[in-house]
């Protein structure tokens, strides 16, 4: 913070926690890119139905492992065109191979249009609709590619984007509450309490987390609906995270607790409840908001390996791990690599969120503010 | 230059190159420290006094420069050694470091490693500036630390920082110091951080250590008390300059600067009226980057002139040889 | 010292207790027991397995007993004689199934230890004491991509592009020659060559956070007091960061030892899985999936073992470096 003159300074020195935090989170650059992308992906798992030029198991006719289609900025005369124009493909029999192959069918092309109307969905279940922001008027086009079934890979990803997230939200919420409880109590009540439960903790820590977590999902029967293996899983996930948390709660608490001001607000009669919440929770919740962040990429990281292994969430429901599953052995990424383009996705929102929880860390810390 | 100086600081200028711009820390400092003699440098915190003695060994953090200035270490006459112009690599400075000009800390605590025994420490230093072996070294460690009042010498040299009390750290920092046999002691507020009854037994172990090792000090402190023992010669600094300097009878006894004349004001004194306050000196210390022409202490001072003190630094006076006051307010008495 | 091993050997028999109790629980997790998955495979061939063959079966293999009996009797049975119960799948011990993985196992992690440090240390001494220099700014971005990037999707592009561009599988761990060979040097070499890919896979998002941790350590420790007391005492060059910072930084490097070790472990069975390294990561899961449980939960205890011992590995280095903890004096 460059402080030049009086009027700069007076902002400066009156100005609110919050407000601290964003000037100082707003000079990182790499934490606005980050919550640029994350933005998107909000969007993108808000409304799929729209960014998605298909459904999530809508089918391609028998179109399998079709390869992304060829974008081209020329027209049908072979002229600079603007609007991005599209190859179809046809099947041929390779010669020497005998194998059926995608060729592109360099007399079927289309412009690429936007908002165009497409298949009818329901925002939210609720808003009927049928608009999509591209598509092609006659036939399919598949940016990503179809997969063994037919189905666009873009689409899926985009609707995937809804599961995965919303899965890791709900998964850090479950680990933040077993975290604040657990770590709670052992930071408040101190002694024993706090000796029994750091034990336990380390108890639970000294098993390798994915081999352990593993054998939880592995025990899903398999007759579970896809629903209820998704809840399974946020507890899951929630249970991989909360150790963490519960450690920096615990650590905030404890550090809190023998402040001065806390002492002070003590002895001027202050109840507990108001302490914790006027002065212990304003305190420590940006540290926590914070954690909460840099957390957030081990639920993805998590929920996509463990459903990779086809121990998490199952077909139908589609999430990024799901997605990935299906490009597990060799033979399907030889012959159809752009089954592993999802993995982008993954490994932007985990990228993402490590860069905001990272700017946000040093927003947040009063001492931070480095030479 | 008489044959007395040791160590000449002539104009010396140290800028930290901050985010929020430029902090003058230190601002065209000059003044000589006379072989086995001791000089205080007084101020308040801000008032550059630790900086300066960090400029004297090269030991400024990263983000400072010294801007301007010359240091000069006159150990032969004939010889100087420019210190301000050594390569951060030179082996020159490295030997001035820890042999020639040794540092006592403020807080023996943090400056000993605490992975590191002390004798590790001790070794270290002697075995990097003489020619001796481990086990002379090791001997001689023990020595040191037996002349400084070290109880058990033979045992505490393997012990680690955090087993001794902060008196008997000091203490071991003192023999760290002194045990290359250094001409110069820079001691940066060595008993700020000590018990009022521990302060005074290691200054006294300064004062005999510096009759038994013939050496100067360049002592730096807050504190008006402890300088009044200890120092010759007393610089008062305030915001990176001097405003005073002078024999500690001078500074004390006649007092010349307002702000010299108002930090005195500040100390209680025994058997003053019992209701009589302290007066504190009015205002705050502006802030590192506020740029005050002038004399930096017009914005406190209760004898400003308008229009002469705010706007030009204040020149020379000269009350004696050894007394002189950069001060408008002088200057004009004078007319 | 003594003490200090002794107190946490203990520590370590009472961890070692409860994570039996923990595996237990896993075992028995599932709804149903090993019969059910093995009567419903049956079924589905077209075969019909009556309830009282079922009923035999369980109570052969002592399904029918109470919970805490059977914990027992499999605990007394791993204490007493080694026997860590039966393997319903292959119808032979456990042990005797796992064979070899562990020790297929046991070297991925140590290669995946050695080069995490090996890579992590050197980076993380220049990117502190380079800081802000375009090496640096290098290293840390590509640290934030090795912590973003799922292992098995770093294996996954790995198989890839090593079959497009040379046209050999990196998986596996043996050449063909070799699988079936008895050990010698040949073979150890071969071995190498194959797991080393899988050790780095690994080794990446431990290398970043390794990284990480040390280039904030030293940052810290560069600018300490006692680092400046030294430089004033005329320790210069290499050898003031090497002695001072570089050797602090280094405690926390041991304390979180076990934990990295944990976290390459964690990590080691989906790799495994991906680049066909017959350790213990496959069997494992191919366990859970068929619900052969006192296979997977040897498994999972002998996984935890490693940690565990790379715990308390890594606490009595650490009381080795830091006198602090080895006094017992509250830092």
């Amino acid at each position: 913070m460059k402080i030049q003159d009086d009027n700069s300074k007076i902002k400066y020195y009156t100005a609110s926690q919050w407000q601290l935090i964003w000037w100082r989170f707003r000079k990182h650059r790499l934490s606005i890119v980050g919550i640029t992308i994350l933005s998107i992906f909000l969007i993108f798992a808000l409304f799929p139905e729209f960014f998605a030029p298909y459904g999530p198991t809508q089918r391609n006719g028998e179109n399998v492992f079709c390869p992304p289609s060829k974008v081209v900025f020329k027209n049908e005369d072979g002229k600079f065109s603007p609007v991005p124009h599209v190859y179809g493909f046809k099947r041929e029999r390779n010669k020497e191979t005998l194998k059926m192959e995608y060729v592109v069918d360099e007399t079927n092309m289309q412009p690429l249009k936007f908002f165009v109307k497409g298949e009818k969905y329901k925002l939210f279940g609720i808003l009927p609709g049928s608009i999509h922001i591209y598509g092609v008027e006659k036939g399919f086009v598949h940016l990503w590619g179809t997969d063994n079934m037919a189905r666009d890979v873009f689409s899926r990803t985009i609707f995937a984007t809804r599961s995965s997230l919303s899965i890791g939200v709900l998964g850090l919420f479950i680990a933040f509450v077993i975290g604040l409880v657990i770590g709670g109590i052992s930071g408040y009540f101190g002694g024993w309490v706090d000796n029994f439960i750091q034990r336990l903790t380390e108890f639970i820590r000294s098993i390798p987390t994915y081999p352990l977590w593993m054998g939880v999902a592995a025990a899903m029967p398999k007759e579970w609906s896809p629903k209820t293996v998704y809840f399974m899983m946020t507890i899951i996930l929630g249970f991989i995270g909360w150790t963490t948390l519960a450690r920096r709660i615990r650590s905030q608490i404890i550090s809190i607790r023998e402040a001065d001001f806390i002492i002070a607000a003590k002895l001027c009669g202050a109840s507990d409840m108001r302490i914790i919440f006027k002065h212990m929770i304003p305190t420590f919740i940006s540290y926590i908001i914070v954690d909460l962040t840099i957390s957030f990429p081990n639920m993805i990281l998590s929920e996509t390996s463990l459903s990779f292994l086809g121990l998490g969430l199952r077909p139908p429901v589609t999430s990024w791990g799901v997605l990935l599953k299906a490009a597990q052995n060799i033979d399907t990424i030889m012959s159809s690599p752009w089954m592993l383009i999802p993995s982008i996705f993954v490994i932007l929102a985990v990228l993402s969120f490590s860069f905001v929880g990272d700017g946000l860390r040093d927003a947040a810390d009063p001492y931070s503010e480095k030479s | 230059m008489d044959e007395k100086t040791l160590l000449e600081v002539k104009d010396l200028s140290v800028y930290f190159n901050l985010r929020e711009g430029v902090l003058k820390a230190v601002d065209g400092v000059s003044f000589n420290v006379d072989r086995n003699s001791t000089v205080g440098i007084v101020g308040e915190s801000g008032s550059g006094k630790s900086v300066t003695a960090q400029a004297f060994m090269r030991i400024l953090p990263e983000t400072a420069e010294i801007k301007t200035g010359e240091i000069n270490y006159y150990k032969d006459p004939d010889n100087p050694i420019k210190i301000h112009a050594l390569p951060d690599r030179s082996p020159i400075l490295s030997n001035i470091r820890g042999k020639e000009i040794s540092m006592i800390f403020q807080e023996p605590m943090s400056a000993f490693s605490p992975l590191h025994t002390i004798g590790h420490q001790m070794i270290e230093c002697l075995m990097l500036h003489t020619p001796m072996t481990k086990q002379e070294a090791r001997e001689r460690s023990i020595e040191m630390l037996a002349k400084v009042g070290i109880s058990n010498p033979d045992k505490r040299i393997d012990q680690y920082s955090f087993e001794l009390s902060g008196g008997m750290r000091q203490r071991a920092m003192i023999a760290i110091a002194l045990s290359t046999n250094p001409s110069i002691v820079i001691a940066d507020e060595p008993t700020t951080s000590l018990d009022v009854t521990i302060q005074a037994q290691i200054l006294k172990l300064m004062k005999d250590m510096q009759e038994e090792f013939n050496m100067s000090i360049i002592f730096i402190t807050h504190n008006l008390g402890v300088i009044a023992q200890m120092a010759d010669m007393i610089q008062v600094m305030y915001l990176g300059k001097i405003m005073e300097a002078g024999t500690a009878e001078e500074i004390f006894y006649e007092p010349r600067h307002p702000y010299t004349i108002n930090l005195l004001k500040a100390i209680p004194k025994i058997g003053s009226h019992v209701n009589s306050r302290l007066e504190a000196i009015p205002g705050q210390i502006p802030g590192p980057f506020d740029v005050q022409k002038g004399c930096k202490f017009c914005t406190r001072c209760p004898s400003m002139i308008k229009g002469l003190c705010d706007l030009r630094t204040p020149d020379i006076k000269k009350y004696s040889d050894t007394h002189s006051v950069y001060c408008w307010r002088c200057l004009e008495q004078e007319k | 010292m003594v003490n200090f091993i002794l107190k946490k050997l203990l520590s370590t028999l009472i961890t070692i207790f409860f994570v039996s109790i923990v595996v237990f629980i896993i075992i028995e997790l599932p709804p149903g027991d090993f019969t059910d998955s093995f009567a419903a495979g049956r079924s589905d061939q077209g075969e019909v397995v009556s309830k009282a063959e079922i009923e035999n079966m369980r109570a052969l293999y002592g399904l029918d007993r109470p919970v805490h009996e059977r914990y027992f009797k499999w605990i007394w049975g791993i204490v007493s004689r080694g026997d860590f119960g039966i393997s319903f799948r292959y119808k032979s011990p456990v042990l005797f199934v796992i064979g070899e993985r562990i020790s297929f196992t046991t070297y991925l992690a140590l290669l995946t230890m050695l080069f995490t440090y090996l890579i992590a240390i050197p980076i993380g001494i220049y990117s502190a004491m380079r800081q802000y220099t375009l090496g640096d700014y290098f290293f840390t971005f590509a640290g934030y991509l090795g912590l973003s990037i799922p292992s098995f999707l770093l294996a996954l592009l790995l198989l890839y592009f090593s079959t497009k561009y040379t046209h050999t599988t990196v998986g596996g761990l043996f050449s063909p020659e070799f699988k079936n060979a008895a050990w010698s040097m040949a073979k150890v070499v071969d071995m190498l060559k194959h797991i080393w890919v899988a050790a780095v896979v690994l080794a990446v998002a431990g290398t970043a956070k390794v990284i990480r941790t040390l280039r904030a350590t030293l940052l810290d420790e560069k600018s300490k007091l006692y680092v400046t007391a030294a430089k004033a005492r005329g320790v210069s060059g290499n050898a003031l960061i090497m002695k001072y910072p570089v050797r602090a930084a280094m405690n926390p490097i041991a304390s979180t030892l076990g934990w990295e070790l944990s976290y390459v472990i964690s990590g080691s069975p989906i790799v495994a899985v991906v680049l066909s390294i017959p350790d213990m990561g496959p069997l494992y899961l191919t366990a859970l999936l068929s619900q052969d449980m006192y296979l997977a939960g040897t498994l999972l205890i002998f996984m935890s073992l490693m940690t565990i011992i790379g715990t308390f590995v890594s606490d009595i280095l650490l009381a080795i470096l830091d006198p602090r903890i080895r006094l017992g004096i509250k830092i």
